[in-house]
């Protein structure tokens, strides 16, 4: 790896992967193609779990145009997984943690939040990084491991299914070569060259409004807080989004008049900087570029042998940092399946979970992104008045400070009661602190480290002993004679194990059920569920 | 959603009141001052159902 100087960042540069035996066709249990955020963490979790997986990107470095920032606000889950993953503590010594977000029209705070309430992860609510960091850590990460083969500088060019397997098509600079799979996930973006060769339908659509980002460095003594101001004058009264990011930089998101498509140059961002930061601040404009916000959305994140993650399967308006965020939740239900398959513990049936649960996240990520982009861009003049008067309410009375939309943040997602997941579960498990058995100081992902095993924790000392080697049995108490210890008692409380006697967690930390009578035979049940592996005769199918 | 019996106090008086507020308003203002009050009265309804009932009653198709 060499480190090169780009807009004043030290960004590594891939040598190409070239192949040894182009001739041979290959093949490979998975592939994912698209080195981003959701290739990229997919192929970690997949070589966590020990399962070889083969990684292409057609560029030999991480981030795209340029260095720009592109998706900085990690939230709570993500960075719960890239804790699992063993990265968390690099990101977190570049970037910047946050909670506090306050959204104000000129100078005056209409709305605020702090999202550190009741939270019981050891990671905090948010943390912002420039997008490229956390594809170069993970991309180390995955460079270390013994399972992965990843291969820069090399493209898809096509793909066909057959019966049993995938076949792609890949070019580097020296040439090109095929190989099979028995799948393929495709996480090339917003225009995936595998979807497209598919000619799969996306439903896309572009925003009216338009924006220009500018990565800025100036020093500041403001707290690290993001800043949204819905109207100021600094920029003819309309928004500025302001975030902080590594290294001392600033995302400034300015909105533009819908009306003038003019490409912006930097001589207009540093005039519209100027005016935002005063005459006396000194700052350095580093990347720069205008956007509008997209959407698309796949009928069917499976395609027989192929799946979709990221981008490529769904992209939503910018608010509230869904699109990264998804994309690495993306990946995080799909590798335990995609490994368990793959090793024969589970039927591939276990798989169409993953588009019944990401699909459902993608269409509830679109709805709640779209209801801010309504508030923050009201696409009629009588939408703009009652924006208008709801902000002019949230001035005077606290009420209508929740109605105040400037980006509902991300959070984990909560999946629907399904032929996979029991009554009562589907939502995520905050990686909360828990003292173990000999007496460590951990964390809950640190009993999800490696491997896809299933967890069931019991209250207090039970006595089960179910022989299945995708389960482990662990109780958790406050009494010195549990497998793990809850002192305050609220992990307990939020895992429901107050009402219930049992919960069933699987491999990616949500919950797959809970359990008021444990027994062999029920806990069997429960686990097939979760597996795909239930009776076949389930009611809503 | 109560769309049979009158529930408002006294409604000749607040059919007046509302009135009164409108004949200085501009039919801007008077768009503006209706958006706030209903989500002051819908913080007071604090009821999903009767909220959407109640858009429902209101639209095209109620009336
Ligand atoms: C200006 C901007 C601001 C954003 N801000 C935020 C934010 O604040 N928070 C947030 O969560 N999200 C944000 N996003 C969205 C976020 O960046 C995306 O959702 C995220 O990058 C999606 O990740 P991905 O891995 O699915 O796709 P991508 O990051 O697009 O990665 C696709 C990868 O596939 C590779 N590839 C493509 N075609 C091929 C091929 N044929 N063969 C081999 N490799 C290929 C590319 O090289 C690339 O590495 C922003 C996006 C933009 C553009």
């Amino acid at each position: 790896m060499i480190e090169s100087t780009r807009d004043g960042y030290r960004i590594p540069t891939f040598a190409t992967y070239a192949p040894s035996n182009e001739g041979v066709r290959t093949r490979h249990p998975v592939v994912v193609v698209g080195g981003g955020l959701s290739g990229l963490t997919l192929a970690c979790d997949l070589a966590a779990r020990g399962q070889r997986v083969v990684l292409l990107d057609e560029d030999d470095t991480v981030g795209v145009r340029g260095s720009a920032s592109r998706g900085i606000v990690y939230a709570q889950k993500s960075l719960e997984i890239f804790d699992r993953l063993g990265i968390f503590d690099r990101i977190a010594s570049k970037g910047v943690a946050w909670s506090i977000g306050r959204s104000l029209v000129e100078d005056e705070v209409v709305y605020s939040f702090d999202a550190a309430r009741g939270n019981l992860s050891c990671q905090p609510p948010f943390l912002n990084v420039q997008q490229f960091y956390v594809e170069w850590f993970l991309a180390e990460r995955l460079h270390g491991h013994p399972l992965a083969d990843v291969r820069w500088g090399n493209r898809l060019t096509d793909v066909r299914a057959n019966e049993d397997c995938v076949t792609i098509e890949v070019e580097w600079s020296g040439g090109r070569y095929e190989i099979d799979a028995d799948w393929v996930v495709d996480c090339g973006g917003l225009n995936s060259t595998l979807r497209n060769r598919l000619a799969l339908p996306t439903y896309p659509a572009k925003g009216a409004e338009r924006w220009l980002i500018c990565d800025v460095r100036f020093s500041d003594a403001r707290p690290d807080e993001r800043w949204t101001w819905l109207r100021t004058a600094a920029n003819e009264d309309r928004a500025v989004w302001r975030h902080p990011m590594a290294d001392g930089i600033w995302r400034i998101d300015f909105q533009l008049d819908a009306g003038d498509d003019t490409e912006p140059s930097e001589e207009t961002c540093c005039a519209l900087l100027r005016r935002l930061l005063g005459p006396d601040v000194a700052f350095d404009l580093v990347w720069y570029g205008p956007w509008a916000s997209r959407t698309h959305l796949l009928d069917d994140f499976r395609c027989g042998r192929i799946l979709f993650a990221g981008d490529s399967a769904h992209v939503f308006p910018p608010f509230g940092a869904r699109g990264g965020n998804s994309g690495i939740q993306d990946a995080d239900n799909l590798g335990w399946k995609l490994a368990l398959v793959l090793s024969g513990k589970a039927p591939e049936r276990l798989i169409d979970s993953y588009d019944i649960e990401r699909r459902a996240a993608a269409v509830h990520n679109t709805r709640i992104a779209s209801r801010s982009l309504r508030f923050v861009s009201p696409g009629t003049a009588q939408v703009r008045l009652v924006q208008e008067q709801v902000i002019a309410l949230a001035r005077r009375y606290p009420f209508a400070q929740a109605l105040v939309n400037t980006g509902r943040l991300s959070e984990a997602s909560h999946y629907e009661a399904s032929a996979f997941i029991g009554f009562g579960g589907g939502s995520s498990v905050p990686n909360a602190r828990i003292e173990l058995a000999d007496g460590r100081i951990g964390a809950v992902v640190d009993l999800f480290r490696s491997g896809s095993s299933f967890i069931l924790l019991t209250r207090e000392h039970s006595q089960l002993t179910v022989a299945n080697a995708m389960l482990k049995v662990l109780s958790i108490g406050q009494g010195a004679e549990t497998d793990i210890r809850d002192p305050t008692g609220e992990l307990i409380e939020r895992l429901g194990l107050s009402r219930h006697e049992a919960v069933l967690i699987r491999p990616d930390l949500h919950i797959a059920g809970h359990l008021d009578d444990v027994g062999q035979g029920s806990v069997r049940a429960l686990l097939a569920k979760a597996l795909g592996a239930g009776p076949p005769n389930i009611p809503w199918e | 959603m109560n769309v049979e019996t009158i529930a408002i106090p006294a409604p000749d008086d607040f059919y007046e009141a509302f009135c009164r507020e409108h004949e200085a308003l501009t039919p801007e203002e008077s768009a503006a001052f209706n958006i706030r009050l209903i989500f002051l009265l819908a913080n007071q309804v604090a009821d999903q159902n009767v909220l959407h009932a109640c858009l429902d009653a209101a639209g095209a198709h109620g009336v």
